[in-house]
C-alpha cells in the first residue's frame, strides 16, 4: 500500500514539473507541494538510506551548500541537493523525486540539503540528517517569524528532531551556538579567532544572554553579533571551536588567505570568494564536510575554486558593462554588500532593488538598520538606480542615508532596469532582495546569454 | 534653536527599523538649521532624563522587553513619569508604546508590570497582527493620513479618560476590534507602527518636532521642505491600501 502511495505521488510530481516546464516556468512549489498532499510521509520514505546533510541559519545557506557541491564534486562523487534554492519541504521532496527512481528509491547515497528555517524542523524529521550546519542567526523575515528567538525555537526543534545528527555551529553566533547546549547531540563548533572588527557591537541581534538576561560582553569582535562572546554574569561563553580562523589575509582581486586551525594542525587556505562573511561560510562548510566524513584535504582545497552561488556576488557582462549581483535580505548581510560595494573605488552604478512579496518577508522596515550611510560618507554617486515593488521605500531610504535624490532614477519596470545596464558606461553593481533577485537575475542573464535558473 | 533627543534603550529597543524615526527627525532639524543632537540612553545607565526635548523608544522582542523591567523598577519609571508630565515630547513605537501602560500580560499568562504612566494594558496573544496599515490621525496630532506596518502579538486597550492617536482605516491598530490606534496624551504620542512611520509620513514628523519645540521656545514654525521623495513613498502605500 505505501509503495503504491509513493510510486503514484512520484508520478504525480513528475507530471505537473514537466507541464509546468512545458508552460515556461521553473522553481515553483507546486510540485512537492502535491506529492506531500498525496504521500505526507513521502520525504522520509525517500530519504531512507540516504546521508544527509542539512545546511540551514539565516545567511550564507546557500553559499555554503554551493561550497559543499563543490567539495563532492571534486571528490567525484553523486548526489542529490537542491540547487536551485527551493529550500521548503515542498521543493526539498521535488528534488527527492527528481533523484529517485518510479518506485521511490534513490538514486544517490548522498544529499546537500539547503532548508529554510520553519522548514527546517518538519525536514529535520523526515530525513534524519547525519548532519546538519547551521550558519548563523540574525533578524530576517520578522513579518514571518514575530522575533529572532522565534526563529531559534524553530532551529532547536528541528535539532530535538534529529538526536543523531552532528550538529555543526557557527561558536561566534551566541544564538546558533546555544543550539548546542544541553542536546545529546554530538556538536562541532567553528569561528574565527584572528580577527577583530572595527567599532562596537552596536546594533545586536542578541544583545543579552539567553540564560540570564546580562548584557554579552566580547573578548574580540568580527561583525553584527558574532564574535568570542561571553556572559559576565553568569559565564556561559563562546565555545571553543574546533575548526578557526586564526588569521583573515584579503587577497588582491577579491578572496582571502586563511590560516585554519584544525585539530590534526594548522592549514593554509584560499578561499575564493572576497569577504569575511564567506570565511565564515568556508569553516562552515569544513566543519560540515568533516561531520560526514569527507576527505578534509579535498575539501580544503576545493575552496579556492570556488566562485559564487547563485545570485551571490555572481558576475555577467551585459552590454558594456560588468555586472555583478550581490543578493541582500536582512540587515547583517546588506551591511556586507554596502562595505563590498564602498570598496569599489571607481565609479559605479549602484542599483538597489527592493519587493516585499511573501518570499522576500512583506515588512521592508529593516533597510532602515542597514548602514546605508557607510556609502556616502566619502563620496557620492554620479547615478543611483533603484527597482522593485517598494522602490520608493529604497528611494527614500537612501535620500535620508546621504544620497542626492536627484541623483536616484527610479526604474519604474525591468526592461527600464535592463536598458540602464545596457547603456551603462561603469560597472554596474545590483544590491537586491530575494525576489527581485529572481527577477533581475533572469532578464540580466537572458541578455548575456546565461541559462535560465533551473537548467 | 536646539532640539535634544534621547534616545531611550537603543540596546534593547532597536526592532523594525525604528531608529529610522529618529535619523528622519535629525535630518528634517539639519535642514532647516536647527541643530539636533541626540544622546543613546542603554539599560543601565544613569539619567535624571531632565535636559532633554524630545525622547524615543522603540519596539523590541518579548524575551528583550522583559530585560528592561528591572531597569524600570530601577527609578527609570519615575524619570520617565516626569518627563512626560512635564510635558516633553515623546514618540514610542509598539513596545516602547506598551512600555508606557500598566502591564502586559504575555500570550502565556505572566504578569509583567509596566510604568504605569498611562491608563492603557496590553495582553498578548500569539495570534500576530502583522501587516501594511493605515490610520487617520485626530486633529490634535496635525489630522492627515499616517500609512506604516504593524506586527504585534499585544492587544491593547486604552482606559476611558485617553484620546487614542488615530482611527484605523486598514489593519488592525491598537487590538483589532475598537477601531483604535496609539495614544496621545499631553505631549506623549504612542503608536504601533513601524515602516519606520515617519519618513513616509513627513507632516507627522513635522507635527511632533514642532510640538517640541513650541514646548521649549514658547513658538516654532517649521519652513516647508521638498518633500518628493516622502510624497511618493506614501503615495505608494496609500494607493496599495486604497485610500486615495
Amino acid at each position: 500500500m505505501k509503495k503504491i502511495q509513493v510510486f503514484f505521488a512520484c508520478l504525480v510530481c513528475r507530471v505537473i514539473r514537466v507541464l509546468l516546464r512545458l508552460l515556461g516556468r521553473g522553481g515553483t512549489a507546486l510540485p512537492g507541494k502535491a506529492a506531500l498532499k498525496l504521500c505526507p510521509t513521502l520525504l522520509s520514505e525517500l530519504g531512507r538510506g540516504v546521508e544527509t546533510l542539512i545546511v540551514t541559519g539565516t545567511n550564507g545557506k546557500t553559499t555554503t551548500a554551493g561550497m559543499l557541491r563543490h567539495m563532492l564534486d571534486a571528490e567525484g562523487r553523486a548526489y542529490i541537493s537542491n540547487r536551485s534554492g527551493a529550500n521548503l519541504t515542498s521543493g526539498i521532496t521535488a528534488e527527492f523525486i527528481a533523484n529517485a527512481s518510479l518506485t521511490g528509491k534513490p538514486r544517490a547515497r548522498l544529499a546537500v540539503i539547503e532548508c529554510d528555517e520553519g522548514n527546517f524542523p518538519a525536514a529535520a524529521a523526515a530525513l534524519q540528517p547525519k548532519a546538519i550546519l547551521i550558519t548563523n542567526l540574525f533578524r530576517d523575515q520578522l513579518d514571518r517569524y514575530g522575533e529572532v528567538t522565534h526563529t531559534r525555537d524553530y532551529l532547536a526543534r528541528g535539532v530535538a528532531a534529529a538526536p543523531r545528527a552532528v550538529l555543526c555551529l557557527n561558536a561566534d553566533c551566541s544564538l546558533t551556538a546555544s543550539l548546542g547546549e544541553d542536546v545529546p547531540n554530538p556538536v562541532s563548533y567553528y569561528g574565527v579567532d584572528g580577527v577583530s572588527g572595527e567599532g562596537e557591537v552596536s546594533l545586536s541581534d542578541a544583545p543579552n544572554c539567553l540564560r540570564c538576561g546580562e548584557r554579552y560582553a566580547y573578548r574580540r569582535h568580527t561583525y553584527a553579533h558574532l564574535g568570542d562572546w561571553y556572559c559576565p554574569a553568569c559565564g556561559r561563553r563562546r565555545p571553543v571551536p574546533e575548526l578557526a580562523a586564526e588569521a583573515v589575509e584579503s587577497i588582491p582581486g577579491g578572496g582571502s588567505a586563511v590560516t585554519v586551525r584544525t585539530p590534526e594542525g594548522t592549514r593554509e587556505l584560499t578561499v575564493a570568494l572576497p569577504a569575511l562573511y564567506n570565511v565564515y561560510n568556508a569553516l562552515g562548510a569544513l566543519t560540515a564536510g568533516r561531520a560526514m566524513g569527507w576527505d578534509s584535504r579535498v575539501c580544503e582545497d576545493s575552496l579556492s575554486t570556488f566562485n559564487a552561488a547563485f545570485g551571490r556576488m555572481e558576475r555577467l557582462q551585459v552590454g558594456a558593462a560588468p555586472v555583478q549581483i550581490v543578493l541582500v535580505k536582512n540587515p547583517a548581510g546588506c551591511d556586507r554588500a554596502l562595505e563590498y560595494l564602498s570598496s569599489r573605488e571607481e565609479e559605479v552604478l549602484p542599483v538597489f532593488c527592493l519587493n516585499d512579496n511573501v518570499n522576500d518577508g512583506t515588512d521592508v522596515s529593516w533597510i532602515w538598520d542597514a548602514d546605508y550611510e557607510s556609502l556616502f560618507r566619502r563620496r557620492q554617486y554620479r547615478r543611483i538606480g533603484v527597482y522593485g515593488i517598494r522602490a520608493q521605500d529604497m528611494r527614500l531610504r537612501l535620500k535620508y542615508a546621504g544620497a542626492d535624490d536627484g541623483a536616484i532614477e527610479v526604474y519604474p519596470t525591468l526592461d527600464a532596469l535592463a536598458q540602464a545596464v545596457q547603456n551603462a558606461d561603469t560597472p554596474v553593481v545590483i544590491l537586491p532582495n530575494y525576489t527581485a533577485m529572481l527577477a533581475v537575475r533572469d532578464k540580466l542573464s537572458a541578455l548575456a546569454g546565461k541559462g535560465r535558473f533551473w537548467e | 534653536m536646539e532640539l535634544k533627543i534621547c534616545h531611550l534603550y537603543p540596546d534593547v529597543l532597536n526592532l523594525y527599523g525604528d531608529r529610522g524615526n529618529i535619523l528622519c527627525m535629525r535630518r528634517r532639524l539639519e535642514w532647516r538649521g536647527i541643530e539636533c543632537s541626540v544622546t543613546e540612553l542603554p539599560l543601565g545607565v544613569k539619567d535624571d532624563l531632565t535636559e532633554y526635548d524630545l525622547f524615543f523608544i522603540g519596539g523590541g522582542q518579548d524575551f528583550e522587553q522583559t530585560v528592561l523591567l528591572g531597569d524600570l523598577r530601577a527609578g527609570r519609571s519615575e524619570n520617565i513619569r516626569a518627563a512626560a508630565e512635564d510635558g516633553k515630547a515623546f514618540l514610542c513605537i509598539c513596545g516602547g508604546y506598551q512600555l508606557l501602560g500598566s502591564g502586559y500580560r504575555t500570550a502565556d499568562g505572566q504578569e509583567c508590570e509596566y510604568t504605569g504612566i498611562l491608563d492603557l494594558y496590553t495582553e498578548g496573544s500569539p495570534d500576530r497582527m502583522i501587516g501594511n496599515y493605515a490610520f487617520l490621525l485626530g486633529p490634535e496630532s496635525g489630522g492627515g493620513i499616517v500609512v506604516g506596518f504593524e506586527n504585534h502579538g499585544g492587544r491593547t486597550r486604552l482606559g476611558p479618560g485617553l484620546t487614542p492617536l488615530g482611527t484605523v482605516l486598514k489593519g488592525n491598530g491598537n487590538n483589532g476590534s475598537d477601531g483604535t490606534e496609539g495614544v496621545r496624551y499631553k505631549n506623549i504620542y504612542g503608536t504601533y507602527s513601524h515602516g519606520p512611520v515617519l519618513p513616509k509620513n513627513p507632516a507627522f514628523c513635522d507635527h511632533i518636532l514642532t510640538t517640541a519645540l513650541r514646548r521649549k521656545y514658547g513658538s516654532a514654525v517649521l519652513a516647508p521642505l521638498d518633500d518628493g521623495a516622502e510624497n511618493a513613498a506614501w503615495s505608494y502605500m496609500s494607493n496599495r491600501l486604497h485610500l486615495i
